[in-house]
């Protein structure tokens, strides 16, 4: 790259910005007069904005740009050597790339600059290319949700590749995207996906309208601006769908749901979901049907589990031990007889410290984690017990819980479980099974006036749609599964027919 | 919550929900003391007798569903939002307390009542603020909740455990003693349907009278079956100085995990009261803001709070004076038999009578 620079260097007098310049262009009554000192003034101790100029045949060329937001390589090739050698009259279409527009005002030169584009200026024309660095990771396995079997690719931080991963799933020009640029500093790029012929019109003009009333003025990652775009603010659920699996995002999409996918991020949003959404795995299909349909029940089991079973051993022993047939009771009378506390803060100990180790296993490396897990899961569960802070039953219930909650594919949605769970144990040391289950039906009623994206929550149950539940808590079949979901309202049903 | 939102009506509900609906209606208060008033085997012919007598007024309440042009103006129905609020606070009452009652004296014996009226007003005032639609929506969550406790008084209708014997006299002997308001109160007991009369708006002017007539026939055999597994397990005898068997029953369901089962039932019987005492809540408001003139301002959450809190002081007064001895409990419940039963038998057929007039009127002032 050097020998060509130097190269280029030697047949046109390539000048740096220190020796330099005053090839200004006016523009007439477009706000700020469009100039490279403007630009220059503009972007003053900013240390990587450059300016070069060009000296060919009386011509003069200058570029401004970002060099850390740009593709080197590709100015050298794409912009500079067609530059000097393309087409005299029109330097603009002598630039070999399809991303040239013109530019017409200082605001904008500015805003396409830090776009990752070059601004380049001749005599009484100016015009942006863009040529943005690719600077990424590569495309890596999910960890959020991973799968034994099925596609292994993930979104990474840049967009367009990860709009490249959908594409290349829904290869249909009915695949449309809307882009939205977003928050006044980080102007992060928001591309909004959705199938025209099958994502009903009114759900897309409730996103567009969302979407272009965001006002903010930093968004670093999509669930930032899923908090600007969902219906109830205070609940515990999510009402997005957050997920890196490109498979998963063009399932939604063919179902008629929307999909946003944010700059510098490797989580796509989707909605609308519903509460069973969050259950769902793409394993599921890849398994045969009934295997698919025991799991998904399992999961469901195992949420429950998670939310209920440690407040159910505080109202049974704190209010209702005659509940307990008697073999049960004498084991339990003998496990908590030499402990000091009640059975609320002996569960609520036991709750915390799972959840502290738990905690700190995500955010240590790999190796240290499996450690912590040995030493929470083993000595401090047997310590407990001989510490007499625990009982064996207690930890039982307690691991049980631990494992149950990893069952669950969103992790989300498992950490609202653990708040559902803490007031649960409050009420059960209150009010036994009775304020268990108050608590239990105060989160059904909270979830059946939930709605994402103003569908309601808690379809396919409540409002009631029949077909939806061929792929709900169970799924039938892939061929039988022959219509998109019903809550959705899409524009074309039938899965079948090749009507888009 | 918006303002103006709760008695939204953007699209109709689904024609099941009808039947659903009907059906939780149905299943109040009255479930749990029907057995110890009917007592004798031949009442099973009553219920059955009294449920296809009722279906007739199934039939009305179709009709009246099918109307949602919002016919109902003027002073006279201002009226008739008088006695309609006593109607529903007496409604209120008996659900509310009588079931707090019966947490108190199964459960907790040493909390106060006063705690379940405040909680069970509380997650019904958290229902109704979502809206009509929602409240209408939860009535398969409601349905759900409740309804698999029937299957475990299977284990009590099999011998040897259940003693067909007990079945007999099937056809009586003499008339009982008891026998009017034995009547009464399973005619009392499948009341409840009156109260979606003035839910058209929310039909979308559908016919739903099979769906009604569906979930009518669903609770016919609900308490058939209920009030025979209470009569071949406990016999007249000793059937009739058990004070809600329903719930006392479980009290012999032994699961090798678990048992004492009324621990988790008469929890789980709360949902399908929290979706009626909702509705009443909604109701309540709503003839509050006719009564007042102001049923043509948006309907704001703070309103329905407000009710809420005056139900909750009023329910709370009930407790502290009005209901506080067994013969306190009896009077409120024939008082709830003697007006449930003549709402049911009345209301719709004024419904029909008035919107007929109301249509007569308004043909005669276009010819004229």
């Amino acid at each position: 790259m050097n020998l060509l620079r130097k190269w280029l260097a030697g047949l046109f007098s390539l000048s740096t910005p220190e020796d330099e310049p005053s090839n200004e262009v006016h523009q007439p009554d477009r706000g700020s007069a469009l100039t490279v000192k403007q630009l220059q003034k503009r972007f003053k101790d900013v240390h990587d904005a450059r300016v070069q100029q060009l000296h060919h045949d009386s011509r003069t060329v200058t570029l401004f740009y970002v060099r850390s937001l740009i593709d080197v390589e590709k100015l050298q090739v794409d912009i500079l050597f067609p530059l000097l050698y393309g087409q005299k009259d029109h330097t603009d279409h002598a630039v070999v790339s399809d991303q040239v527009q013109p530019v017409p005002d200082l605001e904008q030169a500015i805003h396409q600059s830090l776009q990752g584009a070059v601004i380049v200026f001749t005599e009484g024309n100016v015009f942006a290319v863009k040529i943005p660095s690719t600077l990424s990771r590569p495309i890596e396995t999910s960890e959020q949700e991973q799968i034994l079997y099925g596609p292994k690719d993930s979104l990474s931080e840049q967009l367009e590749q990860n709009l490249t991963l959908i594409r290349r799933r829904l290869p249909v020009p009915e695949l449309k995207s809307c882009m939205f640029n977003l928050g006044t500093l980080s102007k992060t790029d928001v591309a909004l996906l959705y199938m025209e012929g099958i994502t009903n019109p009114e759900l897309l003009r409730t996103a567009l309208e969302k979407t272009s009333n965001v006002d903010y003025d930093a968004f670093f990652d999509s669930s930032h601006i899923g908090a600007f775009l969902e219906d109830h603010e205070n609940s515990v659920f999510p009402q997005f769908q957050h997920t890196d699996r490109p498979d998963a995002i063009a399932a939604a999409l063919a179902s008629g749901k929307i999909v946003w996918l944010v700059a510098n991020s490797p989580f796509a949003l989707i909605a609308p979901i519903t509460f069973f959404d969050m259950f769902q795995s793409p394993e599921d299909y890849v398994q045969r049907w009934t295997v698919g349909s025991f799991l998904r029940s399992l999961r469901f089991f195992a949420f429950l589990a998670v939310m209920i079973l440690a407040p159910m051993y505080v109202a049974l022993t704190t209010h209702h031990y005659y509940s307990i047939p008697l073999q049960l009771l004498y084991l339990l009378m003998e496990s908590r007889s030499e402990i000091p506390f009640t059975p609320f803060w002996e569960a609520t100990f036991m709750l915390l410290t799972l959840e502290i180790l738990k905690e700190g296993s995500l955010r240590m490396p790999t190796k240290s984690g499996q450690t912590l897990g040995i030493v929470g899961g083993i000595v401090i569960g047997q310590a407990a017990v001989e510490a007499n802070i625990a009982s064996n039953i207690l930890i039982v219930f307690i691991a049980l819980t631990g494992v149950a909650s990893f069952l669950v594919p969103n992790y989300i949605m498992t950490t609202s479980s653990k708040l559902i769970q803490l007031l649960l144990l409050i009420l059960a040391a209150w009010l036994g099974m009775w304020g268990v289950i108050w608590g239990l039906v105060f989160a059904l009623i909270h979830l059946t006036g939930l709605t994402s994206l103003k569908q309601p929550y808690f379809a396919p149950l409540s409002p009631m749609f029949w077909r939806d539940w061929k792929d709900t808590v169970i799924r039938v079949p892939l061929p039988k599964m022959k219509h998109r979901p019903a809550y959705l309202n899409p524009v074309t049903s039938s899965r079948t027919k090749r009507k888009i | 919550m918006s303002t103006g939102t709760l008695f939204n009506h953007e699209q109709p509900l689904q024609p099941w929900f009808w039947a659903v609906l009907v059906n939780r209606l149905q299943i109040g208060y009255f479930l749990l003391i029907l057995p110890k008033i009917l007592v004798y085997p031949y009442m099973l012919w009553v219920i059955l007798m009294v449920g296809l007598v009722s279906s007739l007024n199934l039939h009305l309440i179709g009709k009246c569903l099918a109307i949602h042009d919002g016919f109902m103006k003027g002073v006279w129905l201002r009226v008739w939002m008088v006695p309609a609020i006593g109607i529903l606070l007496l409604k209120m009452t008996l659900i509310v307390r009588g079931y707090a009652g019966v947490v108190h004296q199964f459960l907790f014996p040493s909390i106060g009542i006063s705690a379940f009226i405040v909680l069970m007003l509380v997650a019904a005032l958290y229902l109704a603020k979502h809206g009509m639609t929602t409240v209408l929506h939860f009535c398969v969550i409601a349905f759900l909740a409740s309804v698999w406790a029937t299957i475990l008084y299977g284990f009590l209708a099999m011998p040897p455990e259940a003693h067909y014997s007990y079945l007999y006299p099937l056809i009586p002997f003499q008339w009982p003693s008891n026998g009017f308001e034995s009547l009464l109160s399973v005619w009392s007991a499948f009341a409840g349907p009156e109260y979606l009369i003035v839910l058209g708006p929310w039909s979308g002017g559908k016919r739903l009278t099979k769906y009604l007539l569906a979930g009518h026939v669903f609770s016919i055999l609900e308490y058939t079956y209920l009030f025979f597994v209470s009569l071949v397990f406990l016999g007249s005898p000793y059937l009739k100085t058990v004070e809600f068997p329903v719930f006392n029953l479980l009290r012999y369901v032994q699961l090798p995990f678990f048992e004492r089962l009324e621990m988790i039932v008469i929890p789980a019987y709360m949902t399908p009261l929290i979706l009626i005492i909702s509705l009443l809540l909604l109701y309540l408001y709503g003839a509050l803001r006719i009564l007042l003139n102001r049923n043509r301002k948006p309907a704001h959450t703070r309103g329905l709070f407000m009710v809420s809190l005056a139900v909750a002081g009023y329910l709370l007064m009930v407790d502290r004076w009005l209901w506080t001895t067994e013969i306190h409990r009896r009077m409120w419940e024939q008082a709830q038999m003697y007006v449930v039963g003549a709402t049911f038998a009345l209301a719709p057929a004024l419904f029909l009578g008035y919107y007929a007039m109301q249509s007569r009127r308004r043909r005669n002032e276009k010819t004229g």
